[in-house]
């Protein structure tokens, strides 16, 4: 960590490596966003809603990771008492701070559908808002110090003490049996086979990677792009928008939910019930939309689904949160980059 | 370097015992707690959900008789006279106090499907009328008359989702 710092900010390789990784990850994540699996019934909403899990955890886990981040940069400014650690510290909490409030907007516009409700004080969202609201206090603290040297020892001692949220937070859903939020096993369970899977743990490394590597170049007084740093923001954003639009717009013409579904014995949709009341009954059964078309219990997966009717075939729809995290997701990435792209130490 | 770790502890302790005490007071309420409760309001409580079987029943509430058809942990009230139809849960706290939770059939049909997955346990979200009373009539005649808490939201966990197989959309 100590050598690693001047060395990777001034190389031309992580110049470079961190823009290419961050338009990676943006590329995995419309694929996961696309073609990632979805549960075949859920309690509540429609199961399209749980797209966010590829958005919304990968956010969560390198919020975690970043904040880790200022701990390490901390602990090595009160060993050592060289300045620039508290500079690297400062960085990861400002971009923690930026990747925590993406964790609670994300969450909440999740939540809103699949809980019932955007807040619930649920342990975890209870816990991640503490962790987030302890940081947001660091700047301030600091600022409130005008001896430099007591400045950072003080920001030092707080930015590792803060972290005790960290660990709470991860165990928040376990202490407390009714808590809404699952365990990280539960997700786990969800995402633990098939290539589609494995990718979701790509995206979790790789933001994990750029979260730290956006606050070090940060802290190092920038990448070196020049205006590059903001033409990449502004590709980002585009992307972004643009594919937000694409999965949003369906929503804006007749659609409806499925509160039930007649599925005959050749897997073909024979009537479904809307959320309107009204019921369908199809002179020719059509092709389910979903593989598979039935759960285990025989009981059909298109319920719960928000759905567009076309032509006498069924298209399902994205849920407007999935839509709206997105737009989170690569404004986190278009700020972060551009942020980082100027430099800030 | 002493002086550094006492602060840091200092710091730690004190953060963690605020982050204990505040994720320890996120714990929902029981519905047992309402009891105390003399005015409408907002809540947000757990309670274990009475069965009601599957019988036929008539509730009375704000003077409006109902038919109820109960289906096992909750019943479908369809008022004789008007267009209102609820959605009755029962609830009931540890020290065996019990609420009437209501909701608008409409949009409980709309947000949880024709066959909902009710759990044993819920949480609502909703406002609490102590002063409201509702009535339910058994096939006995025996009649059952509880504190009305209007439900705005049945809040969820969505734990049982991720052991589930997993579905995709075609093409």
């Amino acid at each position: 960590m100590i050598g690693m710092v001047p060395v990777m900010g001034g190389s031309t390789l992580f110049r470079y490596m961190l823009p290419i990784l961050v338009l990676a990850d943006l590329g995995l994540a419309v694929y996961l966003v696309l073609e990632g699996p979805i549960p075949v019934s859920v309690p509540l909403g429609t199961p399209m809603a749980y797209k966010n899990i590829y958005i919304h955890v990968p956010i969560a886990v390198s919020t975690y990771i970043i904040f880790l981040g200022a701990v390490a940069s901390s602990i090595l400014y009160l060993w050592r008492g060289v300045e620039r650690y508290s500079t690297l510290a400062d960085a990861f909490v400002k971009y923690g701070i930026l990747f925590g409030a993406a964790v609670l907007v994300t969450g909440s516009a999740w939540a809103s559908e699949s809980w019932g409700s955007p807040w619930n004080w649920d342990p975890k969202e209870t816990a991640v808002l503490l962790l987030f609201l302890t940081y947001l206090a660091y700047f301030p603290l600091k600022n409130s110090i005008s001896d430099p040297e007591r400045r950072n020892r003080i920001g030092a001692a707080y930015a590792i003490a803060a972290f005790v949220m960290v660990p709470l937070s991860y165990l928040s859903s376990r202490m407390l049996a009714e808590s809404l939020h699952p365990t990280t096993e539960a997700i786990e369970e969800f995402t633990g086979g098939g290539s589609r899977s494995a990718l979701l743990g790509v995206r979790i490394l790789l933001m994990m990677v750029i979260g730290v590597g956006l606050s070090i170049a940060y802290a190092r007084g920038g990448l070196g792009l020049g205006r590059l740093g903001a033409v990449l923001a502004f590709i980002i954003m585009v992307i972004g928008v643009g594919f937000t639009i694409y999965i949003a717009v369906p929503l804006a013409s007749e659609h409806y939910r499925v509160v039930d579904a007649v599925i005959n014995d050749d897997g073909y949709i024979e009537s479904i019930t809307l959320s309107n009341g009204e019921s369908i009954n199809f002179t020719k059964p059509l092709e389910p939309p979903l593989e598979p078309a039935v759960t285990r219990d025989g009981v059909s997966t298109l319920i719960g689904h928000i759905i567009a009717i076309n032509n006498n075939s069924i298209r399902i729809l994205y849920h407007w949160s999935t839509a709206f995290d997105f737009l989170v997701y690569t404004i986190l990435l278009s700020v972060g980059i551009y942020l980082a792209g100027r430099g800030g130490g | 370097m002493s002086r550094n770790l006492v602060l840091v502890a200092i710091l730690a302790l004190a953060i963690a015992g605020i982050g204990y005490a505040s994720i320890n007071a996120s714990k929902y309420n029981e519905v047992s707690s309402l009891s105390g409760i003399e005015v409408p309001t907002r809540v947000t409580v757990r309670g274990e959900v009475v069965n009601l079987g599957f019988s036929r029943l008539v509730m009375v509430y704000n003077g409006i008789v109902y038919d109820m058809d109960a289906r096992g942990v909750y019943a479908v009230a369809e008022s004789r006279t008007t267009q209102d139809s609820y959605a009755v849960f029962l609830l009931k706290g540890k020290n065996g106090f019990t609420v009437a939770a209501v909701y608008p059939s409409a949009e409980f049909i709309s947000r949880y499907g024709g066959s909902p997955v009710i759990e044993s346990s819920i949480v609502v979200d909703g406002i609490y009328k102590p002063g409201d009373r509702l009535k339910i009539v058994m096939p006995t005649g025996e009649q059952v008359e509880l504190p009305v808490l209007e439900i705005n939201s049945i809040l969820k966990g969505c734990h049982s989702s991720y052991g589930q197989e997993q579905a995709r959309i075609k093409g």
